[in-house]
């Protein structure tokens, strides 16, 4: 009996260890955040030939403030990424690489949006951003890097953007101290031409902020 | 013993599954909406009244053509058709006589629309569906050729505006929705090699009275069934002196 008790007390020690471990094992960083305005909705209206002809562009439809912190005492592999996701509901069934269809106003084609006729700029003062460009993506799989995780891993650090164009700055700061690194402006742009069938469509675009571990 | 060892090694190897992917994460959203509304647009390039005044025995033997008197260009967003047809005030086939310079035993009054003919300046790419002639891009004919209904001008029977049949002319597009030989994709004439391209149309238009004055080239909207005063009338009918109007709609609508 008195091994038995002695094999559970192991077992629960053990889990304890685990639990707390959980808690603060590869966690190197006090607080990562992500703010912007609550809801930001985008809206794209093509009423007349000139704009489905030419397209149309939305400059700054979000801007995306990056806080984050070190813990105390200071971990020195505090870094973080921050990345884009794209939804268009497709446990509804849309197709992987469509728009979610909401309302058609007619009967012309057949052709619902691609995502990929979506392009999606994310740039700062700084250009950090190792991809500074209008990018698109291919579908719902796809995932587009902001900021990146580098392989080894690489902490370049808050105040380094400078004339050279330091890229991906990705150490702990926020944009109260260095505002032109980790603040992004999130510019949008859609030219449809005359392919697609009128109607209302929706997508939706995440933007994940997360530590590196 | 031996399973008290197992389940520590499982709960040891979860916990450091969970601790592995412990993160820190922060998520923000931004829904775009795209609002795409259709748009069909006719521009049209025209006089308000187009006359033709017939004066001279060559003229009513040669008639009268005003080339290039409109011009139709088309922007839409969807896949599109585009017909001409003939209508009066009336609300009938005929011309609204205005005013009568006399009449006779063997003058008619009513006049068919059909025997205005158009020529359009591009051939209609998308009506191959039509089962008879699909356009009015033919040549107008020569006066001392045999009679034709190439050109003559689409009318319903009932004077409506409401669109042409299987067997009737478009000017691009036609009756149907199967995608094939029926439709016009959408596209605008802004960026489509201009005047060479299938949203731009230049529009002549030719009345041919004959001598007498029985309009051979007026067709009913078949294109194959003569409309001419005699065919349609009694022999010796000829049409009556005096002033005519009516209109031609020029509709643009989604293919249908």
């Amino acid at each position: 009996m008195q091994h038995l008790k002695k094999k559970y007390q192991l077992l629960f020690s053990t889990i304890l260890l685990l639990v707390s471990s959980a808690f603060y094992a590869q966690i190197h960083c006090g607080l990562v955040q992500l703010q912007s305005s609550a809801t930001v909705a985008a809206n794209f209206t093509f009423t007349d030939f000139s704009s489905y002809n030419s397209g149309i562009t939305l400059l700054s439809v979000a801007r995306l403030r990056v806080r984050v912190d070190n813990k105390s005492p200071v971990d020195l592999d505090c870094s973080w990424k921050l990345r884009m996701f794209i939804e268009n509901n497709s446990g509804a069934g849309t197709l992987a690489d469509k728009w979610e269809e909401i309302t058609l106003y007619g009967n012309g084609n057949a052709l619902k949006p691609s995502i990929s006729d979506l392009e999606v700029r994310v740039n700062n003062n700084c250009g950090t951003p190792l991809n500074t460009g209008f990018r698109s993506f291919t579908d719902v799989n796809d995932i587009l890097n902001i900021i990146e995780e580098m392989v080894p891993q690489v902490i370049v650090p808050a105040g380094s953007c400078n004339a050279n164009g330091t890229k991906n700055v990705n150490g702990p700061g926020n944009y109260l101290t260095n505002y032109n690194e980790y603040s992004f402006d999130v510019d949008l742009r859609l030219k449809p031409g005359f392919k697609f069938n009128p109607g209302v469509y929706r997508l939706n675009i995440k933007f994940r902020l997360e530590e590196v571990n | 013993m031996r399973n008290f060892s197992k389940l520590l090694s499982t709960v040891i190897l979860i916990g450091f599954a969970f601790s592995a992917n412990a993160q820190l994460v922060d998520q923000k959203d931004v829904s775009i909406t795209l609002d795409m509304q259709p748009v069909l647009e006719l521009e049209m390039t025209t006089p308000t009244q187009i006359e033709f005044v017939f004066d001279e025995i060559s003229e009513y033997q040669a008639g009268i053509t005003q080339p290039g008197a409109t011009i139709l260009k088309v922007s839409a967003t969807v896949n599109w058709d585009l017909y001409a047809v003939g209508r009066s005030q009336t609300g009938n086939r005929f011309w609204d006589q205005q005013v009568s310079y006399g009449a006779t035993s063997n003058s008619v009054a009513n006049l068919p629309l059909s025997l205005l003919e158009l020529k359009q300046s591009r051939a209609n790419s998308g009506g191959t569906a039509g089962t008879s002639v699909v356009d009015y891009s033919s040549s107008f004919s020569t006066t001392t050729a045999a009679a034709t209904g190439n050109n003559s001008l689409f009318v319903n029977d009932d004077g409506s505006a409401t669109p042409p049949g299987i067997d009737n002319k478009y000017i691009a597009g036609h009756a149907g929705t199967t995608g094939t030989g029926d439709t016009m994709t959408a596209g605008t004439y802004l960026n489509n090699s201009g005047t060479s391209s299938n949203f731009y149309y230049v529009m002549d238009y030719r009345i041919a009275p004959g001598l007498p004055a029985i309009f051979p080239n007026a067709f009913q909207a078949d294109s194959t069934t003569a409309e001419d005063l005699i065919t349609s009338g009694t022999a010796n009918s000829y049409a009556e002196g005096g002033v005519y109007t009516m209109y031609v709609q020029y509709i643009l609508l989604e293919d249908q």
